[in-house]
């Protein structure tokens, strides 16, 4: 596989963060202008539509479109072929947006959107159970001073002096 | 070029091109939201802990995230990079499978490369970090990672022992 098409094929894999570039890849990026518009492409386009991701109603579009194509089959069919074309395409099209776009809406059930501000990259390649021992050196706030367990603050001198003697035996 | 340009633009518009769940990353890696909160509860918790063991004012606390979060993006493009070197690197070394010699010296050059420039890294950040914290905090700060990485090492090591994953 050539150099070229190695980051070809993985740049929509990057540009929706499932996936990232090496520091020679970047290189490359930086040295080939061809790749750099390649990747310039794929970047637009993989944000193309985040602005309306918000207002678009996955639910409503889809029902829309299928009555449309319903109401569609019973009509008198059109006249011109490439019309029913360009309504096929124009009813596929607002299928496959509404699809895209709940692919690339950030949330729960797009977990790098999260890691990207992450302070501890080296946590992605865990799993669910590896992870949950990590909460042994990592202990809640709250659990690293206990109730009941005072700490220095709450001593007398006496305590402090008494205290420093048993530290140096 | 442009061909496969068009079709790469397409499918990477649609979000259709092969979809890479991130349990793809690595075997054995965790996707899916039970993994992912538990990542979110341990960053926050490494967060505060560095906010609260450090004693960091909240000037320096903002100032020492936005190094680090700026350092951690850095990292993640070498931890990404090492992992796909190690998958290859194991491809290459299957049992009964004769290893291509140039490949393989290739494949653990640039390793040995990844992970020196992770060191780096750390150097690097600590440098940053100077400015802003004491030399007592950066010690600390030094000590609480190292307790981390320490033990995500052992966890690989062990997903290596056990056989689970073929990417240690």
């Amino acid at each position: 596989m050539t150099e070229l098409s190695h980051l070809s094929d993985r740049m929509p894999a990057v540009a929706h963060a499932r996936d990232s570039w090496s520091a020679e890849d970047l290189r490359h990026l930086a040295s080939c202008s061809d790749c750099r518009a390649e990747w310039k492409l794929v970047l637009t386009g993989s944000r193309l539509g985040g602005e309306l991701e918000r207002e678009l109603d996955v639910g409503a579009v889809t029902a829309a479109v299928t009555t449309r194509l319903r109401e569609a089959r019973q009509a008198p069919r059109l006249r011109f072929p490439a019309l029913r074309w360009a309504a096929l395409a124009a009813a596929a099209a607002a299928i496959v947006v509404a699809v895209a776009l709940r692919q690339v809406t950030p949330g729960p059930g797009n977990p790098t959107a999260v890691s990207q501000q992450a302070l501890l990259p080296e946590l992605e390649d865990l799993s669910a159970d590896e992870l949950e021992t990590l909460f042994e050196v990592l202990p809640a706030a709250d659990a690293l001073l206990e109730p009941g367990i005072p700490g220095f603050e709450d001593l007398t001198e006496d305590d402090l002096k008494s205290v420093l003697r048993t530290l140096e035996g | 070029m442009k061909h496969r340009t068009w079709l790469t633009l397409t499918l990477s518009a649609l979000g259709w091109t092969a979809p890479v769940p991130l349990t793809a990353q690595a075997p054995g890696a965790g996707g899916g939201v039970r993994a992912e909160r538990l990542r979110q509860e341990l960053e926050a918790r490494f967060a505060q802990q560095v906010k609260t063991e450090l004693g960091l004012s909240d000037e320096q606390a903002v100032k020492v995230r936005d190094i680090m979060e700026d350092f951690a993006r850095r990292r993640r493009h070498l931890e990404a990079e090492e992992r796909r070197l190690r998958q290859a690197l194991h491809a290459q070394l299957r049992p009964g499978i004769a290893a291509n010699p140039d490949s393989v010296s290739r494949l653990v050059d640039r390793t040995t490369e990844v992970r020196v420039a992770y060191v780096q890294l750390l150097q690097e950040e600590m440098k940053q970090l100077t400015p802003i914290l004491t030399p007592v905090q950066r010690g600390q700060l030094l000590l609480l990672r190292d307790r981390i990485l320490q033990r995500i090492q052992e966890l690989r090591e062990q997903r290596r022992v056990q056989g689970r994953g073929t990417v240690p």
